[in-house]
Protein backbone atom coordinates (compact mmCIF):
# COMPACT_ATOMS: atom_id res chain seq x y z
CA UNK A 1 0.00 0.00 0.00
CA UNK A 2 1.08 3.65 -0.57
CA UNK A 3 -0.02 6.69 -0.11
CA UNK A 4 -3.34 8.62 -2.21
CA UNK A 5 -1.55 11.76 -1.90
CA UNK A 6 1.93 12.78 -0.38
CA UNK A 7 3.65 16.07 -0.36
CA UNK A 8 7.50 17.02 0.24
CA UNK A 9 9.12 20.39 0.97
CA UNK A 10 6.09 22.82 0.43
CA UNK A 11 7.07 26.30 0.44
CA UNK A 12 4.83 29.57 -0.11
CA UNK A 13 5.22 33.00 0.83
CA UNK A 14 2.85 35.94 0.19
CA UNK A 15 5.06 38.50 0.63
CA UNK A 16 6.73 38.67 3.59
CA UNK A 17 4.22 36.36 4.83
CA UNK A 18 5.64 32.66 5.35
CA UNK A 19 2.09 30.80 4.16
CA UNK A 20 4.14 27.06 3.97
CA UNK A 21 7.80 26.65 5.47
CA UNK A 22 8.85 23.10 4.16
CA UNK A 23 5.77 21.26 4.90
CA UNK A 24 5.45 17.29 4.47
CA UNK A 25 2.34 15.39 4.56
CA UNK A 26 0.95 11.83 4.02
CA UNK A 27 -2.59 11.18 3.13
CA UNK A 28 -3.19 6.71 3.16
CA UNK A 29 -6.34 5.12 1.71
CA UNK A 30 -9.35 5.47 4.75
CA UNK A 31 -7.16 7.97 6.55
CA UNK A 32 -8.61 10.74 8.31
CA UNK A 33 -6.49 13.68 9.16
CA UNK A 34 -7.40 16.84 10.70
CA UNK A 35 -5.42 20.05 9.81
CA UNK A 36 -5.77 22.24 12.66
CA UNK A 37 -3.95 25.48 14.05
CA UNK A 38 -4.99 29.01 14.68
CA UNK A 39 -6.48 31.63 11.62
CA UNK A 40 -3.13 32.03 9.76
CA UNK A 41 -1.23 29.10 10.22
CA UNK A 42 -1.21 28.50 6.53
CA UNK A 43 -4.09 25.43 7.03
CA UNK A 44 -6.38 26.68 4.39
CA UNK A 45 -3.12 27.70 2.38
CA UNK A 46 -1.75 24.02 2.69
CA UNK A 47 -5.22 22.38 1.76
CA UNK A 48 -5.53 24.42 -1.24
CA UNK A 49 -2.10 23.31 -2.33
CA UNK A 50 -2.65 19.73 -1.82
CA UNK A 51 -6.00 19.88 -3.78
CA UNK A 52 -4.43 21.41 -7.03
CA UNK A 53 -5.74 25.18 -6.88
CA UNK A 54 -2.70 26.98 -5.52
CA UNK A 55 0.65 25.72 -6.56
CA UNK A 56 3.38 25.92 -4.40
CA UNK A 57 6.70 28.23 -4.19
CA UNK A 58 8.83 24.56 -3.65
CA UNK A 59 8.45 21.09 -2.59
CA UNK A 60 5.90 18.73 -4.75
CA UNK A 61 2.65 16.92 -4.30
CA UNK A 62 2.68 13.55 -5.77
CA UNK A 63 -0.80 12.14 -6.31
CA UNK A 64 -1.52 8.21 -6.86
CA UNK A 65 -4.79 7.13 -9.31
CA UNK A 66 -6.91 4.57 -9.22
CA UNK A 67 -4.26 2.05 -11.51
CA UNK A 68 -1.38 2.90 -9.23
CA UNK A 69 0.25 5.63 -11.29
CA UNK A 70 1.86 8.86 -9.59
CA UNK A 71 1.34 12.02 -11.10
CA UNK A 72 3.72 15.18 -10.03
CA UNK A 73 0.17 17.54 -9.01
CA UNK A 74 1.23 20.23 -10.42
CA UNK A 75 2.77 18.96 -13.49
CA UNK A 76 -0.18 17.63 -14.52
CA UNK A 77 -2.39 19.48 -17.43
CA UNK A 78 -5.19 21.40 -16.25
CA UNK A 79 -7.90 19.46 -18.09
CA UNK A 80 -6.70 16.40 -16.38
CA UNK A 81 -6.47 17.95 -13.03
CA UNK A 82 -10.10 18.96 -13.53
CA UNK A 83 -11.10 15.79 -14.41
CA UNK A 84 -9.70 14.49 -11.04
CA UNK A 85 -11.62 16.61 -9.10
CA UNK A 86 -14.80 15.59 -10.73
CA UNK A 87 -14.21 11.94 -10.26
CA UNK A 88 -11.50 10.40 -7.82
CA UNK A 89 -11.35 13.85 -5.25
CA UNK A 90 -14.24 15.73 -4.09
CA UNK A 91 -14.03 18.93 -1.98
CA UNK A 92 -16.66 20.41 0.52
CA UNK A 93 -16.12 24.10 0.77
CA UNK A 94 -16.87 25.74 4.38
CA UNK A 95 -19.52 27.94 2.28
CA UNK A 96 -22.28 25.80 1.00
CA UNK A 97 -22.81 28.45 -1.58
CA UNK A 98 -19.19 27.66 -3.14
CA UNK A 99 -19.85 24.57 -3.69
CA UNK A 100 -23.19 24.75 -4.97
CA UNK A 101 -25.33 25.87 -7.54
CA UNK A 102 -27.94 27.77 -6.02
CA UNK A 103 -30.04 28.28 -8.78
CA UNK A 104 -30.60 24.59 -9.89
CA UNK A 105 -32.78 21.89 -8.17
CA UNK A 106 -31.12 19.92 -4.84
CA UNK A 107 -31.51 17.14 -7.77
CA UNK A 108 -29.86 18.87 -9.91
CA UNK A 109 -27.02 19.70 -7.65
CA UNK A 110 -26.22 15.75 -7.28
CA UNK A 111 -27.33 15.04 -10.88
CA UNK A 112 -24.92 17.38 -12.00
CA UNK A 113 -21.81 16.08 -10.87
CA UNK A 114 -23.11 12.65 -11.91
CA UNK A 115 -23.46 13.52 -15.50
CA UNK A 116 -19.80 15.24 -15.36
CA UNK A 117 -19.01 11.79 -14.29
CA UNK A 118 -20.53 10.29 -17.42
CA UNK A 119 -24.26 9.48 -16.30
CA UNK A 120 -26.87 9.65 -19.14
CA UNK A 121 -30.18 7.97 -17.70
CA UNK A 122 -32.42 10.96 -16.06
CA UNK A 123 -34.63 8.54 -14.33
CA UNK A 124 -31.57 6.86 -13.03
CA UNK A 125 -29.71 10.39 -12.04
CA UNK A 126 -33.09 11.10 -10.32
CA UNK A 127 -33.13 7.77 -8.22
CA UNK A 128 -29.65 8.00 -7.00
CA UNK A 129 -30.07 11.67 -6.31
CA UNK A 130 -33.50 11.02 -3.84
CA UNK A 131 -31.31 8.31 -2.33
CA UNK A 132 -28.30 10.59 -1.63
CA UNK A 133 -31.02 13.32 -0.47
CA UNK A 134 -32.01 10.11 2.33
CA UNK A 135 -28.76 9.69 3.38
CA UNK A 136 -27.85 13.37 3.97
CA UNK A 137 -30.90 13.39 5.83
CA UNK A 138 -32.71 15.60 3.08
CA UNK A 139 -36.35 14.86 2.82
CA UNK A 140 -36.50 13.34 -0.41
CA UNK A 141 -39.76 14.92 -1.40
CA UNK A 142 -37.23 18.32 -1.62
CA UNK A 143 -35.34 16.86 -4.41
CA UNK A 144 -37.26 19.83 -6.64
CA UNK A 145 -36.50 22.67 -4.04
CA UNK A 146 -33.61 25.14 -4.80
CA UNK A 147 -31.06 25.21 -2.00
CA UNK A 148 -31.29 28.88 -1.56
CA UNK A 149 -34.27 27.99 0.23
CA UNK A 150 -32.62 25.38 2.53
CA UNK A 151 -31.38 26.32 5.94
CA UNK A 152 -27.48 26.38 6.32
CA UNK A 153 -27.00 23.09 7.98
CA UNK A 154 -28.47 21.71 5.00
CA UNK A 155 -27.27 23.33 1.95
CA UNK A 156 -23.89 22.33 3.85
CA UNK A 157 -25.46 18.51 4.07
CA UNK A 158 -26.21 19.06 0.44
CA UNK A 159 -22.81 19.96 -0.35
CA UNK A 160 -21.55 16.86 0.72
CA UNK A 161 -24.01 14.53 -0.96
CA UNK A 162 -23.17 16.63 -4.24
CA UNK A 163 -19.68 15.66 -3.34
CA UNK A 164 -19.89 12.15 -2.41
CA UNK A 165 -22.41 11.01 -5.08
CA UNK A 166 -19.24 9.75 -7.22
CA UNK A 167 -17.15 7.54 -4.48
CA UNK A 168 -14.57 9.82 -4.46
CA UNK A 169 -11.18 8.09 -3.09
CA UNK A 170 -10.27 11.49 -1.01
CA UNK A 171 -12.48 14.06 -0.04
CA UNK A 172 -10.91 17.59 0.80
CA UNK A 173 -12.67 19.53 3.82
CA UNK A 174 -12.57 23.17 4.81
CA UNK A 175 -14.13 24.19 8.26
CA UNK A 176 -17.56 21.97 7.12
CA UNK A 177 -19.18 22.98 10.19
CA UNK A 178 -17.58 26.86 10.13
CA UNK A 179 -20.52 29.31 9.63
CA UNK A 180 -22.93 26.79 11.45
CA UNK A 181 -24.82 26.65 14.54
CA UNK A 182 -23.56 24.17 17.60
CA UNK A 183 -26.66 22.06 17.63
CA UNK A 184 -26.26 21.49 13.35
CA UNK A 185 -22.34 21.02 14.04
CA UNK A 186 -22.69 18.23 15.97
CA UNK A 187 -25.46 16.71 13.22
CA UNK A 188 -23.27 17.28 10.66
CA UNK A 189 -20.19 16.15 12.21
CA UNK A 190 -21.99 12.93 13.69
CA UNK A 191 -23.10 12.42 9.96
CA UNK A 192 -19.85 12.76 8.15
CA UNK A 193 -18.06 10.24 10.70
CA UNK A 194 -20.96 7.78 9.60
CA UNK A 195 -20.04 8.14 5.71
CA UNK A 196 -16.38 8.46 6.18
CA UNK A 197 -16.67 5.17 7.82
CA UNK A 198 -19.15 3.30 5.56
CA UNK A 199 -17.31 4.18 2.28
CA UNK A 200 -13.87 3.87 3.35
CA UNK A 201 -12.57 7.30 2.43
CA UNK A 202 -9.89 9.35 2.82
CA UNK A 203 -9.81 12.33 4.06
CA UNK A 204 -7.79 15.92 4.62
CA UNK A 205 -9.70 18.03 6.54
CA UNK A 206 -8.68 21.46 7.89
CA UNK A 207 -10.39 22.70 10.89
CA UNK A 208 -9.98 25.21 13.85
CA UNK A 209 -12.25 22.89 16.02
CA UNK A 210 -10.62 20.46 17.96
CA UNK A 211 -13.18 18.86 18.91
CA UNK A 212 -14.23 18.26 15.54
CA UNK A 213 -10.75 16.61 14.99
CA UNK A 214 -11.02 14.19 18.13
CA UNK A 215 -14.22 13.20 16.73
CA UNK A 216 -13.09 12.21 13.33
CA UNK A 217 -9.55 12.09 12.58
CA UNK A 218 -7.57 9.11 13.20
CA UNK A 219 -3.58 11.62 12.72
CA UNK A 220 -3.87 15.40 13.61
CA UNK A 221 -1.46 18.08 12.12
CA UNK A 222 -0.46 20.75 14.33
CA UNK A 223 0.43 23.76 11.80
CA UNK A 224 1.47 27.15 13.44
CA UNK A 225 2.92 30.07 11.15
CA UNK A 226 3.11 27.71 7.57
CA UNK A 227 5.01 24.90 10.12
CA UNK A 228 4.10 21.68 10.76
CA UNK A 229 5.19 21.96 14.78
CA UNK A 230 3.21 18.29 15.35
CA UNK A 231 1.59 15.63 14.05
CA UNK A 232 0.41 11.71 14.62
CA UNK A 233 -2.07 9.95 16.36
CA UNK A 234 -5.13 11.95 17.20
CA UNK A 235 -5.60 10.62 20.80
CA UNK A 236 -1.98 11.53 21.50
CA UNK A 237 -1.15 14.61 20.40
CA UNK A 238 -4.37 15.67 21.84
CA UNK A 239 -3.86 14.23 25.56
CA UNK A 240 -0.25 14.25 25.70
CA UNK A 241 0.82 17.08 23.36
CA UNK A 242 4.77 17.94 23.19
CA UNK A 243 4.98 20.98 20.94
CA UNK A 244 4.20 24.83 23.22
CA UNK A 245 1.75 25.15 20.97
CA UNK A 246 -0.44 22.30 20.78
CA UNK A 247 -0.17 22.34 24.77
CA UNK A 248 -1.54 25.95 24.42
CA UNK A 249 -4.16 24.44 21.88
CA UNK A 250 -5.41 21.80 24.20
CA UNK A 251 -5.49 23.77 26.91
CA UNK A 252 -7.07 26.22 25.69
CA UNK A 253 -10.41 24.34 24.90
CA UNK A 254 -12.88 22.93 27.67
CA UNK A 255 -12.55 18.96 27.37
CA UNK A 256 -11.95 18.42 23.70
CA UNK B 1 5.82 -17.36 23.62
CA UNK B 2 7.00 -15.87 26.59
CA UNK B 3 5.65 -13.05 27.24
CA UNK B 4 2.63 -10.54 25.29
CA UNK B 5 3.60 -7.08 26.42
CA UNK B 6 6.71 -6.31 27.78
CA UNK B 7 8.51 -3.23 28.69
CA UNK B 8 12.02 -2.23 28.70
CA UNK B 9 13.37 0.75 30.76
CA UNK B 10 9.90 2.60 30.27
CA UNK B 11 10.57 6.25 30.65
CA UNK B 12 7.83 8.75 30.98
CA UNK B 13 7.88 12.50 32.17
CA UNK B 14 6.03 15.22 31.00
CA UNK B 15 7.33 18.93 29.57
CA UNK B 16 5.15 21.48 30.99
CA UNK B 17 6.16 24.32 28.38
CA UNK B 18 3.45 26.55 29.41
CA UNK B 19 5.10 26.73 32.56
CA UNK B 20 8.38 27.44 31.73
CA UNK B 21 8.86 24.35 30.49
CA UNK B 22 9.31 22.38 33.66
CA UNK B 23 10.17 18.57 33.06
CA UNK B 24 8.35 16.36 35.45
CA UNK B 25 9.32 12.91 35.99
CA UNK B 26 6.58 10.08 36.16
CA UNK B 27 7.60 6.55 35.42
CA UNK B 28 11.43 5.80 35.02
CA UNK B 29 12.74 2.83 34.71
CA UNK B 30 9.48 0.54 34.61
CA UNK B 31 10.42 -3.58 33.67
CA UNK B 32 7.17 -5.17 33.23
CA UNK B 33 6.46 -8.53 31.54
CA UNK B 34 2.72 -10.28 31.25
CA UNK B 35 2.54 -13.72 29.51
CA UNK B 36 -0.50 -15.01 27.59
CA UNK B 37 -3.37 -15.42 30.22
CA UNK B 38 -2.05 -13.63 33.11
CA UNK B 39 -3.50 -10.61 34.61
CA UNK B 40 -0.85 -7.75 36.20
CA UNK B 41 -2.95 -5.51 38.74
CA UNK B 42 -0.75 -2.02 38.96
CA UNK B 43 0.03 -1.03 42.62
CA UNK B 44 1.41 1.47 43.97
CA UNK B 45 0.01 5.08 46.04
CA UNK B 46 -2.00 7.67 44.31
CA UNK B 47 -0.14 9.58 41.99
CA UNK B 48 2.02 7.10 41.83
CA UNK B 49 1.74 7.19 37.89
CA UNK B 50 -0.55 3.71 37.01
CA UNK B 51 -3.02 5.39 35.03
CA UNK B 52 0.03 6.77 33.27
CA UNK B 53 1.53 3.61 32.79
CA UNK B 54 -1.43 2.41 31.29
CA UNK B 55 -1.63 5.39 28.95
CA UNK B 56 1.40 4.50 27.67
CA UNK B 57 0.85 0.90 27.19
CA UNK B 58 -1.92 2.44 25.57
CA UNK B 59 -0.07 4.37 23.15
CA UNK B 60 -2.41 7.36 24.40
CA UNK B 61 0.50 8.90 26.14
CA UNK B 62 3.84 8.76 24.40
CA UNK B 63 7.16 7.39 26.09
CA UNK B 64 9.79 9.06 26.53
CA UNK B 65 12.57 6.76 26.39
CA UNK B 66 12.46 2.69 26.46
CA UNK B 67 10.07 0.39 24.08
CA UNK B 68 7.15 -1.19 24.83
CA UNK B 69 6.87 -4.35 23.11
CA UNK B 70 3.88 -6.19 22.29
CA UNK B 71 3.55 -9.61 19.83
CA UNK B 72 0.97 -8.15 17.12
CA UNK B 73 0.00 -10.09 13.99
CA UNK B 74 2.99 -12.93 14.25
CA UNK B 75 5.25 -10.05 15.04
CA UNK B 76 7.38 -8.11 17.53
CA UNK B 77 6.31 -4.26 17.24
CA UNK B 78 7.56 -1.43 19.49
CA UNK B 79 4.43 0.98 20.64
CA UNK B 80 7.16 3.69 21.78
CA UNK B 81 8.39 4.14 18.31
CA UNK B 82 5.61 3.23 16.03
CA UNK B 83 3.78 5.66 13.82
CA UNK B 84 0.33 6.44 13.71
CA UNK B 85 -0.83 4.11 11.44
CA UNK B 86 0.71 0.95 12.85
CA UNK B 87 -0.36 1.97 16.49
CA UNK B 88 -3.85 2.03 14.42
CA UNK B 89 -3.16 -1.18 13.25
CA UNK B 90 -2.00 -2.71 16.45
CA UNK B 91 -5.33 -0.99 18.63
CA UNK B 92 -7.29 -2.91 16.05
CA UNK B 93 -6.15 -6.38 16.12
CA UNK B 94 -4.19 -6.50 18.86
CA UNK B 95 -4.80 -4.04 22.07
CA UNK B 96 -7.90 -2.90 23.58
CA UNK B 97 -8.14 -0.30 26.28
CA UNK B 98 -11.20 -0.06 28.74
CA UNK B 99 -11.14 3.35 30.00
CA UNK B 100 -13.29 4.42 33.19
CA UNK B 101 -15.81 7.09 31.04
CA UNK B 102 -17.30 6.61 27.71
CA UNK B 103 -16.33 8.94 25.09
CA UNK B 104 -20.01 9.57 24.14
CA UNK B 105 -20.60 10.21 20.02
CA UNK B 106 -23.81 11.87 20.09
CA UNK B 107 -26.44 9.40 18.20
CA UNK B 108 -24.58 6.59 17.78
CA UNK B 109 -26.41 3.68 19.20
CA UNK B 110 -25.05 1.27 21.91
CA UNK B 111 -25.20 -1.70 19.80
CA UNK B 112 -22.71 0.27 17.29
CA UNK B 113 -20.56 1.53 19.80
CA UNK B 114 -19.76 -1.68 21.15
CA UNK B 115 -20.12 -3.87 17.63
CA UNK B 116 -17.19 -1.53 15.76
CA UNK B 117 -14.10 -3.04 17.43
CA UNK B 118 -15.59 -5.95 16.13
CA UNK B 119 -16.33 -4.52 12.49
CA UNK B 120 -13.07 -3.12 12.60
CA UNK B 121 -11.43 -6.29 12.99
CA UNK B 122 -13.64 -8.07 10.01
CA UNK B 123 -16.16 -9.20 11.48
CA UNK B 124 -19.50 -9.35 9.52
CA UNK B 125 -21.99 -6.77 10.57
CA UNK B 126 -24.66 -9.01 11.89
CA UNK B 127 -22.23 -11.85 13.97
CA UNK B 128 -20.23 -8.97 15.10
CA UNK B 129 -23.70 -6.93 16.50
CA UNK B 130 -25.08 -10.65 17.85
CA UNK B 131 -22.08 -10.70 20.12
CA UNK B 132 -22.88 -6.97 20.62
CA UNK B 133 -26.08 -7.96 22.28
CA UNK B 134 -25.27 -11.05 24.37
CA UNK B 135 -22.26 -8.92 25.98
CA UNK B 136 -24.63 -5.95 26.86
CA UNK B 137 -27.02 -8.35 27.81
CA UNK B 138 -24.72 -10.37 30.38
CA UNK B 139 -24.02 -6.55 31.87
CA UNK B 140 -27.56 -6.42 32.70
CA UNK B 141 -27.99 -3.86 30.01
CA UNK B 142 -31.98 -4.59 29.13
CA UNK B 143 -32.60 -4.81 24.95
CA UNK B 144 -34.42 -1.63 25.11
CA UNK B 145 -31.55 0.49 25.75
CA UNK B 146 -28.85 -1.00 22.54
CA UNK B 147 -30.89 0.92 20.01
CA UNK B 148 -30.06 4.54 22.45
CA UNK B 149 -26.98 6.65 22.16
CA UNK B 150 -25.64 5.76 25.42
CA UNK B 151 -25.30 9.90 26.53
CA UNK B 152 -28.17 9.85 28.37
CA UNK B 153 -27.29 6.40 30.60
CA UNK B 154 -25.55 6.78 34.52
CA UNK B 155 -22.21 6.47 34.41
CA UNK B 156 -22.21 2.75 35.38
CA UNK B 157 -24.32 1.81 32.37
CA UNK B 158 -22.00 3.66 30.20
CA UNK B 159 -19.26 1.85 32.09
CA UNK B 160 -20.47 -1.71 31.05
CA UNK B 161 -21.30 0.05 27.44
CA UNK B 162 -17.45 0.67 27.30
CA UNK B 163 -16.38 -3.11 29.06
CA UNK B 164 -18.60 -4.97 26.43
CA UNK B 165 -16.70 -2.65 24.03
CA UNK B 166 -13.67 -3.76 25.11
CA UNK B 167 -13.85 -7.88 26.01
CA UNK B 168 -16.33 -8.39 22.53
CA UNK B 169 -13.32 -8.40 20.38
CA UNK B 170 -11.16 -10.54 21.90
CA UNK B 171 -8.17 -8.52 22.07
CA UNK B 172 -4.72 -10.70 22.93
CA UNK B 173 -3.46 -7.99 25.37
CA UNK B 174 -6.35 -5.63 27.35
CA UNK B 175 -5.72 -2.77 29.39
CA UNK B 176 -8.41 -1.90 32.05
CA UNK B 177 -8.40 1.03 33.82
CA UNK B 178 -11.17 1.10 36.87
CA UNK B 179 -13.27 -1.52 35.33
CA UNK B 180 -15.82 -1.68 38.34
CA UNK B 181 -15.26 1.68 39.43
CA UNK B 182 -18.81 2.25 39.01
CA UNK B 183 -20.82 -0.70 39.16
CA UNK B 184 -23.08 -2.65 41.92
CA UNK B 185 -22.11 -6.25 43.56
CA UNK B 186 -23.98 -8.18 40.67
CA UNK B 187 -22.07 -6.37 37.44
CA UNK B 188 -18.46 -6.47 39.61
CA UNK B 189 -19.38 -10.51 39.36
CA UNK B 190 -19.95 -10.19 35.55
CA UNK B 191 -16.72 -8.18 34.82
CA UNK B 192 -14.63 -10.92 37.52
CA UNK B 193 -15.95 -13.58 35.24
CA UNK B 194 -15.31 -11.96 32.14
CA UNK B 195 -11.74 -11.49 33.01
CA UNK B 196 -11.47 -14.98 33.89
CA UNK B 197 -12.78 -16.18 30.63
CA UNK B 198 -10.28 -13.83 29.02
CA UNK B 199 -7.53 -15.18 30.76
CA UNK B 200 -8.54 -18.95 30.10
CA UNK B 201 -8.78 -17.68 26.36
CA UNK B 202 -4.98 -16.73 26.21
CA UNK B 203 -5.23 -12.54 27.09
CA UNK B 204 -2.53 -10.89 28.85
CA UNK B 205 -4.44 -8.19 30.88
CA UNK B 206 -2.94 -5.28 33.08
CA UNK B 207 -5.28 -3.41 34.92
CA UNK B 208 -5.54 -0.51 37.67
CA UNK B 209 -7.96 -1.73 40.14
CA UNK B 210 -9.42 0.73 42.81
CA UNK B 211 -11.44 -1.96 44.31
CA UNK B 212 -9.29 -4.51 46.48
CA UNK B 213 -11.52 -7.15 46.57
CA UNK B 214 -11.80 -7.28 42.99
CA UNK B 215 -8.42 -7.08 42.30
CA UNK B 216 -7.38 -10.01 44.58
CA UNK B 217 -9.76 -12.21 42.27
CA UNK B 218 -8.17 -11.42 39.02
CA UNK B 219 -4.82 -10.73 39.53
CA UNK B 220 -2.56 -13.11 39.18
CA UNK B 221 0.39 -11.13 40.78
CA UNK B 222 0.86 -7.43 41.51
CA UNK B 223 3.18 -4.67 40.34
CA UNK B 224 4.59 -1.67 41.85
CA UNK B 225 4.76 1.44 40.13
CA UNK B 226 6.74 2.96 42.53
CA UNK B 227 6.04 6.89 43.06
CA UNK B 228 8.83 10.01 41.72
CA UNK B 229 9.78 12.61 43.44
CA UNK B 230 7.70 14.63 41.03
CA UNK B 231 9.14 18.12 41.62
CA UNK B 232 9.73 19.59 38.36
CA UNK B 233 13.03 20.72 37.52
CA UNK B 234 13.90 23.21 34.92
CA UNK B 235 15.12 22.17 31.52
Amino acid sequence: MSPLLAAQGLGLRFGTVTALDDVAVEIWPGEVVAIVGESGSGKTTLLRVLSGMMPPQAGRVLYRDPEGGQHSLFDMPEIALRRLHRSDWGFVYQNPRDGLRLGISAGGNIGERLMAAGHRNYGHIRAIAAEWLARVEIDPGRIDTLPRNFSGGMQQRLQIARTLVTSPRLVFMDEPTGGLDVSVQARLLDMIRGLVAELDLAVLLVTHDISAARLLAHRIVVMQQGRVVEAGLTDRVLDDPQHPYTQLLTTSVLSA
Amino acid sequence: MTWALRTEHLDKSFVMHLQGGARMPVLAAVELEVRPGECVALAGVSGAGKSTLLRCLYGNYGASGGRILLRHADDTVDLATADARLVRAIRRRTLGYVSQFLRVIPRVPTLDIVAEPMRAMGLGADAARQRAAALLLRLNMPAHLHSLPPATFSGGEQQRVNLARGFAPAFPVLLLDEPTASLDAANRDVVVALIGEAKRRGTAIVGVFHDTEVRDRVADRLFTVAAMDRTPCAT
